[in-house]
């Protein structure tokens, strides 16, 4: 009999937890951060993964549905592959407008809109750069929106949430004082990068990237544009070349070769690289890859 | 009494309290958002997709082109002359503008999603799909409710620009035609609680299918009332051995009312000699109709843009009925009618994509023509270069041994087209 009643309360325990869907792994890193365990967490995709073009797989569709609230990058860059998930999923609380749907864009000062948007400009996001978390100066207000986001579906955790978040504030801001420091000697640095994917880290700490390997966004490298790319290297004295994970790196070997340029490869979001399976060590790297 | 009134008290402090913080939180998330209004406003989301391609066919017999049938399954002269078929004995030598397909959706209210895809061809405008979705249905219910393309089996929702070859498989086509099941009705929809993906799902449609439903009375036959269609499907899907299995099971059954008494009419005039107006003569038919469908396609990606697909289908029809001719003299009749698809897609990055498919008929048991043939079959192979996501161009060979001709010899066809297919205006996600 004790055994089951101590069943039934563990039970309903593990049913009260709020659910909760990320759609990337630093969001996840976030929430855990604020919930610890007291909330469930199912990240949909893989910090590995080209964040455009995650594969929308029937399996995700039964992890989002019974999730309480969905937590998104936004800025159409689910675009291509959440929304089936979520009109499959059949679940009412986190359809776009109501309160189990957040969009993490909208609390964060976007970069790069463009002024006029055609698809002769290749693959353009028109709300603008949807890569703002890697910038590490976004991070404690994304954190501050996820606790408040948590806590106003599970009121009774509100006060373990503020203080998680207090302490993760706290920490975070000294972390930002060294990447600040480290950075400083970076300023006025140039680079190229394969895709507009590292801007807000790159102009948070003054370094020009003066163009890309990609002639267009989305569309692949060809040798005309690695021809003009080996001559604005030569030309500005170029000493990095940006490469993330998930693009074909021997376009950037090539163009090191031909310029002495070195190739550096960069997270994109936590567990991109190894050695990057948490918040600090994801920032850590991509600070220390950058700049040393 | 006056514990009571304590407790209330406390209760509705504690309550209020709530409220107030719940306020609160609210008003501070607002306060942190950075966009007060979002670019869409209250346009729908449009997108246009374009489709031409230049082919060039032949045949092993180049006398006998005409009136070519699908025995058993699509007659000479009947559906392949009338305007809405454009089956694969009626691709046009040169260039051909195959269709304009014109998409429209948004929300209606925070109860509705709307949904409308208009199907264009030179001469024609086709409402293909116009369907509303519920957004909040409980239970992790959805309905759909309108025009639109049946979620039976695997390929029969997809648009004909998400074919990976240019025409609906052979089995489809002959079953069901070139569109599939594309009704007026209702869907309801129910995702299971299970930790692995299972739909199960339920629809009640008019039923006028021109290869297999139908509901118009003739002659002193009378009329369906509908639904006469009603469609049911249980789908899986689960990871498995780094790639994803996606099955289902499914099936149709309906009323079948199929009237071709008048198109013969006028094809018999063309017709000299007695032998072919016995061929061509009028015919009609009323009775039951099951099909049954099972699906099964592996996907692994290896990356994003790097991946292998295979993807099979069989389909089985029990028609079951009385076959009228221009005098109203009926005939029982019964076929049984079976095929399947199986096709191998690789995509070499992201812009090669290349692939193989087998369309054939593996039953055809017909009752009143114990003789008719089960070779039926198209050979496809293509190789598709993505210029972006928005603009392909696939050379595509199919090798059709399909046809036959009035006397029943086969009439094989080689066929080699180049389809170009661009997408402008909203950005559609990919569906799996």
């Amino acid at each position: 009999m004790r055994v089951i009643l101590l069943f039934l309360v563990v039970f309903s325990a593990a049913f009260a937890k709020l659910n909760v869907g990320v759609a990337y792994p630093y969001i996840e890193q976030l929430t855990k951060t604020i919930a610890k365990d007291r909330v469930k967490t199912t990240v949909l995709s893989r910090g590995d993964w080209d964040p455009h073009f995650v594969v929308p797989k029937p399996s995700l569709v039964s992890k989002i549905r019974d999730i309480d609230v969905l937590i998104l990058n936004g800025a159409s860059l689910e675009m291509g592959w959440l929304p089936p998930l979520i009109q499959s999923a059949h679940n009412t609380k986190i359809q776009k407008g109501s309160n189990g749907y957040l969009d993490l864009s909208e609390y964060v000062e976007l970069k790069d809109i463009p002024k006029e948007v055609s698809r002769s400009m290749g693959h353009v996001h028109e709300d603008g750069n949807p890569h703002f978390a890697l910038d590490p100066h976004n991070m404690i207000p994304l954190a501050e929106v996820i606790m408040l986001t948590l806590s106003l579906h599970d009121k009774a955790n509100y006060s373990f949430y503020k203080k998680n978040f207090e302490s993760f504030k706290t920490h975070w801001l000294k972390k930002l004082k060294i990447y600040d420091a480290k950075m400083k000697k970076c300023r006025g640095m140039k680079v190229v990068q394969y895709h507009e994917l590292y801007n807000y880290f790159l102009r948070r700490y003054g370094i020009l990237s003066i163009d890309n390997l990609e002639p267009i966004p989305g569309i692949k490298p060809n040798s005309k544009h690695a021809i003009k790319l080996i001559n604005e290297i030569k030309e500005h004295d170029i000493k990095l070349i940006l490469q993330d994970v998930y693009h074909e790196h021997k376009t950037a070997e090539f163009i090191a070769q031909k310029t002495g340029a070195k190739v550096v490869e960069l997270p994109h979001d936590v567990g991109a690289v190894k050695g990057t399976k948490s918040l600090d060590r994801f920032f850590d790297t991509l600070v220390g890859r950058v700049c040393n | 009494m006056k514990k009571i009134l304590m407790v209330s008290i406390v209760v509705s402090t504690l309550l209020s309290a709530q409220e107030t913080t719940q306020d609160s939180i609210m008003q501070q998330l607002q306060g942190m958002k950075t966009k007060s209004t979002t670019s869409s406003g209250f346009m729908p989301a449009i997108s246009l997709i374009a489709d031409v391609s230049y082919n060039n066919i032949s045949f092993d017999d180049k006398e006998h082109t005409d009136h070519l049938e699908i025995p058993g399954f699509i007659h000479a002269g009947t559906d392949a002359h009338s305007d809405h078929m454009h089956t694969p004995l009626a691709g046009n030598d040169g260039f051909n503008f195959n269709y304009a397909e014109l998409g429209l959706s948004a929300s209606v209210d925070n109860y509705f999603d709307l949904m409308a895809v208009f199907h264009m061809t030179e001469d024609d405008f086709e409402v293909e799909e116009a369907y509303a979705t519920t957004r909040s249905l409980p239970y992790h219910l959805r309905a759909k409710i309108g025009k639109f393309r049946s979620d039976f089996g695997y390929i029969n929702n997809k648009h004909e620009h998400n074919y990976n070859f240019a025409d609906i498989p052979l089995i489809y086509l002959t079953l069901l035609g070139d569109h599939g099941i594309n009704e007026v009705g209702a869907q309801l929809q129910y995702v299971l609680p299970l930790p692995v993906y299972v739909m199960a799902g339920i629809e009640a449609l008019q039923g006028e299918n021109e290869q297999s439903y139908g509901i118009d009375g003739f002659q002193d036959v009378d009329d369906v009332s509908a639904p006469g269609l009603w469609v049911g499907y249980l789908k899986t899907s689960f990871d498995l051995g780094g790639g994803t299995l996606l099955g289902g099971v499914s099936i149709a059954k309906g009323k079948t009312r199929i009237n071709h008494l008048e198109d013969e009419h006028a094809h018999e005039e063309e017709h000299e000699g007695e032998e072919e107006m016995e061929e061509a003569e009028g015919h009609a038919f009323a009775g039951d109709t099951t099909i049954y469908g099972i699906d099964l396609t592996y996907k692994k990606y290896f990356a994003a843009d790097h991946a292998i697909t295979w993807q099979s289908e069989y389909l089985y029809r029990n028609m079951d009925g009385t076959q009228y001719n221009a005098e109203g003299t009926g005939t029982s009749l019964e076929k049984k009618q079976a095929g399947f698809y199986s096709e191998l897609i690789y995509q070499v990055d992201r812009n090669w994509r290349t692939g193989v498919r087998y369309s054939g008929i593996t039953k055809n048991d017909v009752s009143l023509n114990p003789d008719i043939t089960d070779d039926i079959y198209i050979a496809s192979a293509m190789v598709e270069y993505h210029f972006s996501e928005f603009s392909r161009v696939r050379l595509e060979y199919d090798y059709n041994s399909a046809l036959y001709t009035d006397d029943g010899e086969k009439n094989n066809q080689n066929q080699v087209s180049l389809q170009f297919n661009y997408a402008i205006g909203a950005h559609g996600a990919h569906a799996f």
